[in-house]
């Protein structure tokens, strides 16, 4: 049942995507929220905005690069097919669970912390360096979870 | 986790109006200017400048702020998610201009002019409809509950033909509304408001009536529930000479605002003094909400600020125009937020 | 590394050289003045700074109508980054006593005036000819609805179309004759409909009653209404014609005068804000019935300067400078290399160091410029940024924080490119994807030393050890600095402790992972770690009182060491950002393969996909990279032995926004 294994393998690459695409898309959204309400009233803000708004959106790259490696693992990205048995397969898909998980919630909070610091640049114009690392705090455990999600995938042998 | 309310818009978009504020600075750039063709002159360099043809004449400072107001009050209904925020808001304006109507249908006589001027836009019910109900006595159309309130209050002036009776009915209405919207909001910050309003109001009533001499069963009649402080607690206020008003209600934020009062001698001066520390009281029940980037209560803050803002420029102009002295008119600034 | 040092100066001067003296000081920029204790300023400078604020007020005013009209000559981005033109101080002056400002602002506030009033009564004509078209086909001329006649008066309202028949019966059988009702057409959709009652002035009283028995609304019409509709319709038609003839003819004016004023204003607008502190400072002086006194902070290099310019007023003044002491808050001016310069906005972004504290600037440098490298980590990315910053700056002329910005970048760049090159990176695996490149397969092999793709742990191992480097390198700092300052508790026992346990532990686990060997290394690891652990203990309960409370904390204390452990973790993003890059660039070139296949339009949607998916991975992998690096900077490193908190020194200068005054000699820096 080796066709069970790969579907594991691409149902932990979907929810990689998915997931941790979720989070940003929301994030993303609430950034984009706060950034409409500013730019309402000083659109020469739009950079700025822009920026912050950007911020959440890395959750989903990673996922997607998750994605990317776990079916690449799995050989569906051309190639020579692989033989993989479902315990393999199960262990693809726990691996991308890290980042499928903090992704997700990581960019929702994200997300919220950028909105709020959009609202600090519209107060406080000065200040934009610290209100971009603000978000860039909650990024850090995406950033840890895509790390353990891509060394989980390395040291599964095929 | 997902902040559900929907108030990321709006609250942005009010921080970002919320930079147009005049801040404390603007303020008192306008207090130290010597005349007032000079503080119009600055306050035409504010925000202010649009509203510049809305004036009727060089000395129209009112069409100024009004506008301003109700630009700011129409802008912030129309983003806000939850409606009865704003309304709560409007609301007393509401009964500003039903007590000017009221007083107008009972004192006027004969075809004296109605006084039009002193009725306010800013609030939910239009002008027009509140004076058409009023003159044709249909008052079915009314909304929030008004369309009972008014002809009861009618009819008390005809049963006891005393002002305050009336007021005192109004008054009662209007919090009891407050009260309910506030209730139904489930919004933390909106219902403190309302409560630290009523606080105000009651202790603002507790000292005009003790001037006016009356026992403390009447005075207990014109007190509202729903405050921080307790209808008890105030009533010991009565007895109490006005040094002493701050230590009996120490528990509570508002004894703030009385230990600001300086001057108890002159009653007339201690009572604009404590209007504005009860406005500073007020203010400052919303303060904490200010650093909450998704809070609505921000929404109520703003329109606050913004009433408080209109509130400083009319005692600044009118102390100008009219050569008031400059400590005189810097005691009576409320804070901005 | 160190910031720079001051001096603070107290200055006595006769009243009549005062204006002349600041005027100096203000030219230099080199002086900060203090704030006296405020006095009743009675001064008269006071009546210079009110015609001043009234001067600037106008100009502000004028600006702000005049600025939209303004056609820039150079390109807005020019004007943001390039450098501004240049005049002096005596020019200015000159500038500003050859014009009118105030008859300048009474001409423009007039024509802004009617402008506003055009426009009101655009919309009120507008809301008139909503009015006039509902009622077209109307048979009378309109004054009997907006004055009637001496017999008849007329109602307008609406009324919702179904209450039409019954509206129109009641008319019949109150008024009969007396009354005629107009319904104005209205389409098959609209639900109300506008009709105009026309009565005897006598029958008004049935009127009232028969407006009751429909939901009839009451319209105001306005008074000015005379003719037949078409009549008024063709009138206001003309009337707005002209109003917008004349709005065109304004709006000439307007930006005649804008391109003829707008750049002199500018240049008033900066001379008149440089006026404003010349005097502001002057009132704030303390002063005597003849002399006036000003204290400053001088940087100890610029007193020399300092003490020739004021040669001449040698007779009246006296100027006396000191150390700083311990009471004093000194500002903060921070000194570096040239090619540390890029790297100083992020030191003030994160909050200037306290006078006499590090400058973290040089420290953080080379790790700032190899994370940014790590993280991007692409050779192909890094010559892109590189050749769009050397574009830029060889196209415009960028000076202050905009340079040293770019400046950063571009060294980021470099350091990318090196990266790029030793990880065999370029746009991701491009040289390996695409057949035709496999030319350049050989050099890209050579120049590789390590595939973090393939090989993740040694590339993880690397950027662990960085951290650990750079977390001890703080800690290093932070032990000098107390030695520096005499502190042997906080050096010997903060950091020292902590250096002594983080080496010994990471010996011992070398030796137990079997990447170091022998006896000596692991009997050193265990010695250092103790002898951390033992001075922590013994150190870190030091401000508690109590032997039991003081071996409590000091024990305690060791629970930090996993926020140590969680700091050179953090370092593991240095691995995963690079790969992200990588792989991002991986699936672009992946997807362009895959494209390629389709008939006809393969290579079309290969090339799009190719240029927009870098373009896009590179904007937000650059972004990532410098966000990331600098995070490590300030929460990882900082964090040991820095925490800002300093005032940037603010001298008394000609600060200005569109144009640059010359004759000042800035700080040599």
């Amino acid at each position: 049942m080796e066709i069970l294994g790969v579907m594991l393998a691409v149902l932990g690459a979907a929810l990689a995507a998915g997931l941790a695409g979720s989070g940003s898309a929301i994030g993303v959204g609430i950034a984009g929220e706060a950034g409409a309400g500013i730019m309402t009233e000083d659109p020469g803000k739009f950079g700025l905005v822009l920026l912050l708004q950007a911020l959440p959106g890395t959750q989903g790259i990673y996922g997607l690069l998750t994605a990317f490696f776990a079916i690449l693992k799995v050989g569906l990205l051309g190639g020579e097919a692989i033989e993989v048995s479902v315990w393999q397969g199960l262990g693809v898909f726990f691996a991308c669970l890290p980042i499928a998980i903090a992704g997700y919630y990581s960019g929702i909070a994200q997300g919220k912390t950028s909105a709020a610091c959009i609202q600090l640049i519209a107060k406080r114009p000065e200040e934009t360096g610290k209100a971009v690392i603000l978000p860039a705090m909650v990024e850090t455990y995406a950033v840890l979870a895509l790390l353990m999600s891509i060394i989980l995938l390395n040291s599964i042998k095929l | 986790m997902i902040p559900k309310n929907g108030y990321t818009y709006a609250v942005s978009r009010l921080k970002a109006m919320a930079n147009r504020l005049l801040d404390n600075n603007s303020i008192i750039r306008l207090w130290e200017s010597e005349t007032f063709s000079s503080a119009m002159k600055l306050l035409s360099e504010t925000h202010y400048a649009q509203w510049l043809s809305e004036m009727k004449n060089e000395n129209d400072f009112e069409s100024l702020i009004s506008s301003e107001l109700n630009y700011v009050v129409s802008e912030t209904r129309s983003i806000s998610p939850d409606k009865r925020i704003p309304i709560l808001f409007q609301l007393p304006f509401d009964f500003h201009n039903i007590k000017v109507l009221v007083k107008d249908k009972i004192t006027r006589t004969g075809n004296q002019g109605r006084r039009i001027d002193l009725l306010t836009s800013l609030g939910n019910v239009s002008v027009e409809d509140l004076i058409l109900a009023v003159e044709s006595e249909d008052y079915r159309l009314l909304p929030f509950g008004l369309h009972a309130v008014l002809p009861e209050s009618l009819s008390i002036w005809e049963q006891s033909h005393d002002v305050l009776m009336v007021e005192k009915r109004l008054d009662a209405a209007l919090f009891e509304l407050m009260k309910s919207i506030a209730e139904s909001i489930e919004i933390e910050g909106v219902k403190k408001w309302v409560r630290a309003k009523i606080d105000a109001e009651n202790i603002r009533n507790v000292l005009r009536l003790v001037r006016f001499g009356l026992e403390i069963g009447k005075i207990s009649s014109f007190l509202h529930e729903g405050g921080f402080i307790s209808k008890e607690k105030l009533l010991l206020l009565v007895n109490e000479p006005l040094e002493g008003w701050g230590r009996l209600v120490g528990f509570a934020d508002a004894a703030m605002a009385l230990s600001e009062i300086t001057d108890f001698s002159d009653t007339e001066k201690s009572l604009t003094e404590l209007e504005k520390s009860l406005d500073d009281y007020v203010t400052g029940v919303l303060g904490p909400y200010r650093y909450d980037a998704f809070a609505p209560e921000n929404i109520l803050a703003f329109l606050w600020a913004k009433d408080i803002e209109a509130k400083n420029l009319r005692i600044i102009l009118v102390g100008k125009a009219n050569d008031v002295d400059k400590d005189v008119i810097r005691g009576l600034l409320r804070n901005v937020l | 590394m160190a910031v720079t040092k001051f001096k603070k100066a107290s200055l006595v001067l006769l009243g009549e050289v005062e204006e002349e003296v600041i005027s100096i000081l203000q030219s230099m920029a080199c002086c900060e003045i203090l704030p006296e204790t405020a006095e009743a300023k009675t001064h008269s400078w006071a009546e210079v700074i009110k015609s001043t604020d009234e001067a600037l007020s106008d100009v502000r005013f004028l600006l702000r109508f005049l600025e939209p009209y303004f056609m820039e000559e150079s390109g807005k981005l020019e004007r943001l980054l390039g450098e501004k033109p240049t005049f002096t101080m005596e020019e200015l002056e000159g500038t500003a006593k050859n014009t009118d400002l105030a008859s300048l602002s009474a001409k423009v506030r007039k024509v802004e005036r009617r402008l506003l009033e055009i426009r009101t009564t655009f919309s009120k004509i507008e809301s008139n000819e909503g009015i006039l078209r509902k009622l077209e086909g109307f048979p009378y001329s309109l004054s009997i609805i907006s004055s009637g006649t001496s017999r008849i008066s007329s109602v307008v309202g609406t009324l919702p179309v179904v209450y039409l028949e019954k509206f129109k019966d009641a008319v019949q059988e109150l008024l009969a004759t007396d009354g005629e009702v107009f319904v104005a057409s209205f389409g098959p959709k609209e639900t109300d409909a506008t009709v105009v009652l026309m009565y005897d002035k006598e029958r008004a009283n049935q009127v009232g009653e028969i407006c009751e028995k429909v939901p009839f609304t009451k319209l105001d019409f306005p008074g000015e209404l005379k003719d037949t509709p078409e009549e008024e319709l063709s009138k206001l038609e003309q009337a707005k014609d002209k109003l917008a003839k004349e709005e065109e003819s304004l709006r000439k004016e307007a930006s005649m005068l804008a391109s003829e004023w707008v750049p002199t204003l500018r240049k008033l607008l900066d001379y008149y804000s440089v006026v404003r502190t010349r005097y502001e400072t002057l009132i704030g002086t303390a002063r005597t019935q003849k002399t006036s006194f000003i204290r400053f902070w001088v940087p100890e290099a610029s007193v020399g300067r300092l003490k020739k310019e004021l040669a001449k007023f040698e007779e009246c003044i006296e100027l006396k400078l000191e150390d700083p002491d311990e009471s004093d808050q000194p500002p903060t001016l921070l000194e570096n290399p040239r090619w540390a310069l890029p790297f100083e906005p992020l030191t003030r972004l994160y909050g200037a160091p306290k006078y006499g504290e590090i400058d973290p600037t040089v420290p953080m440098a080379p790790f700032m410029f190899l994370f940014f490298g790590m993280c991007l980590g692409d050779g192909g990315y890094g010559i892109l940024v590189a050749s769009a910053i050397i574009y830029l700056l060889s196209k415009y002329k960028i000076v202050g924080d905009t340079r040293n910005f770019l400046n950063l970048l571009l060294l980021g760049a470099f350091s990318t490119i090196a990266v790029g090159a030793l990880t065999g990176s370029w746009m991701g695996d491009m040289v390996d994807a695409f057949p035709f490149l496999a030319l350049l397969q050989p050099i890209k092999e050579k120049l590789a030393v390590l595939n973090p793709m393939s090989d993740p742990i040694t590339f993880l191992g690397i950027s662990l050890a960085l951290g650990v480097i750079q977390i001890l390198f703080g800690l290093f700092i932070a032990f000098w600095d107390s030695l520096r300052k005499k502190d042997y508790m906080a050096a010997f026992g903060d950091n020292g402790g902590w250096i002594s346990l983080i080496v010994g532990l990471l010996l011992l686990g070398g030796v137990k992972s079997g990447f170091l060997s022998g006896f000596s290394a692991g009997l050193l690891g265990k010695m250092l770690s103790i002898l951390g652990a033992v001075v922590l203990i013994a150190t870190q309960g030091r401000e508690k009182s109590g032997l039991f409370r003081k071996l409590l904390s000091g024990v305690l204390s060791l629970y930090n060491i996993t926020s140590y452990l969680g700091d050179i973790l953090s370092y593991s993003r240095l691995l995963a950002l690079g790969l992200a890059t990588s792989a991002i660039a991986m699936i672009v070139n992946t997807l362009t393969t895959l494209v390629i296949s389709i008939p006809f339009i393969g290579w079309v949607l290969s090339i799009i996909i190719f240029v927009g998916g870098h373009l896009f991975s590179v904007v937000v992998n650059t972004l990532g990279a410098f966000i990331h690096s600098l995070r490590l900077q300030y929460v990882e490193f900082f964090s040991k032995f820095y925490s800002g908190g300093g005032k940037i020194f603010q001298p008394l200068e000609y600060k200005t926004r569109y144009v640059k005054i010359v004759g000042n000699n800035l700080l040599d820096q």
